[in-house]
């Protein structure tokens, strides 16, 4: 029986259920789990450890003088500081390389064509993954504005209401990973959950795996081919952006949370 | 179970372990190799790819042991990357369906009797697994099959601790109702 009040009396057996596979689960593996850890033994001994990731290149940040020093101080990260909206009033240039950056809200953002970027937002509830040749503002809390390029947005949780806005579209969180792509039209493909594409007065939700074409020379939002799987540098990064730590660059916690 | 998971690496044993230390890293690989494989195998389905999938993690873990601090992380950071990673295998659909992995009487090796009883309930169990939302698959397979405690739950999960336990609850109740529908009677699986 579980001791807690919070799971309901009807599932405790669910739970027993629960415990008594993964009891069975370990007796079974657990030569298994022996051999793992032997052949993993050998080969850390045999093998020397793998030299640490790099430290991701700094940026050339042309930042007014009252905002280099946060600059410095933080490696990355979007601020959305309540009262800090407002028009860009700085430009950072991103060159070659994966950048881990740091931005203040009302900054623009730029990437040349070789540029990554991970953004972690809201504690990382959201993370943004940028590829190369981007343009973005960051308007203000929970939105900005991508006028060029591509990005992917992972939404971990807790972000209802970001959005992304191109010149074609307004495109509202409402699940998890999507990517919106600025050239001429914007595209918005959706891998995970769903977002609402808000075009001249009418909204489109796009689900897993659709994808949709609007602004430029097109009228409304037009149905695109289904939204394939997100190129490798999107889980390359979104692995950098699982490892990074938090409390190591606020101890305090996250500046917007 | 959270036993399993709540001794820490000791800080002495940690800092050997970030300077790039063999025996360090076998002792890191050592306390978490067990949670970690339970979860990968409730959550693929598939025990040769969830070997695949924590060799991964071990080895990117060592890659960037510089970007932890201390010894209370690792578990978050392991199952956050473990969790990525098993995503990243589903999605190309290289795990392996319960379906298809289902014990059978024939094949080698043979299994039988109350063990065979066993592996239909865990095969039974991982179908129902299967069929619930992601969140709700890895909040389970972490808690029950990892045995993470509520704090390494949040934290991995990045969801407040004081929500983990209701949904937890709601969780459990959305696989009683999967195991309902397709046919099963929890009475004749416990």
């Amino acid at each position: 029986m579980s001791n807690d009040p919070r799971i309901p009396r009807e599932s405790e057996p669910v739970e027993e259920l629960l415990r008594a596979a993964a009891a069975h689960d370990r007796e079974v593996a657990s030569g298994r789990d022996a051999a793992f850890l032997r052949r993993m033994e050998r080969r850390l001994r045999e093998e020397p450890a793998p030299p640490v990731a790099k430290a991701p290149p700094r940026w050339n940040v042309l930042l007014p003088a009252g905002a280099l020093a946060a600059a410095v101080l933080v490696v990355a990260v979007f601020v959305f500081l309540p009262g800090r909206r407002g028009p860009a009033d700085g430009l950072l240039h991103g060159e070659g390389g994966v950048q881990l950056l740091a931005v203040n809200g009302g900054e623009r953002v730029v990437s040349d064509e070789e540029g990554r970027f991970i953004y972690l937002l809201g504690g990382g509830a959201v993370s943004l993954f940028g590829g190369g040749g981007s343009d973005l503002l960051v308007i203000g809390p929970g939105r900005i504005q991508l006028d060029r390029g591509e990005i992917w947005v992972h939404v971990v949780g807790g972000a209802q209401g970001f959005a992304v806005e191109t010149p074609g579209g307004t495109i509202a969180v409402v699940g998890t990973l999507f990517s919106v792509a600025v050239a001429d039209q914007t595209i918005v493909r959706v891998t995970r959950g769903a977002v609402e594409a808000r075009v001249e007065g009418s909204t489109t939700v796009l689900g897993a795996g659709q994808s949709a074409t609007f602004g430029g020379d097109a009228v409304g939002i037009q149905e695109g081919p289904a939204a394939g799987e997100p190129p490798r540098w999107v889980w390359e990064l979104a692995d950098r952006a699982a490892a990074f730590d938090w409390r190591e660059t606020y101890p305090s916690g996250s500046p917007h949370q | 179970m959270d036993e399993q998971t709540r001794e820490e690496i000791d800080p002495g044993v940690f800092r050997r372990f970030r300077k790039g230390d063999a025996d360090a890293a076998c002792l890191v690989v050592e306390r978490y190799h067990r949670p970690l494989l339970a979860f990968l195998r409730a959550h693929l389905g598939d025990r040769d790819l969830a070997e695949d999938v924590a060799q991964e993690v071990f080895l990117r873990l060592l890659e960037h042991r510089h970007t932890l601090r201390g010894p209370r992380q690792l578990a978050s950071w392991l199952f956050t990357v473990a969790i990525r990673a098993a995503r990243r295998q589903l999605q190309r659909g290289e795990a392996t369906l319960p379906e298809e992995n289902a014990p059978r009487q024939t094949g080698s090796p043979p299994v039988q009797g109350d063990r065979l009883q066993e592996e239909r309930r865990l095969h039974v169990l991982h179908a129902a697994l299967a069929s619930l939302p992601e969140k709700e698959r890895e909040l389970l397979t972490l808690r029950y099959f990892a045995g993470l405690p509520i704090k390494d739950l949040a934290g991995t999960l990045g969801m407040p601790m004081g929500s983990v336990g209701v949904k937890i609850g709601r969780s459990l109740q959305r696989l009683r109702r999967e195991l309902e529908s397709s046919g099963h009677r929890l009475e004749d699986l416990l």
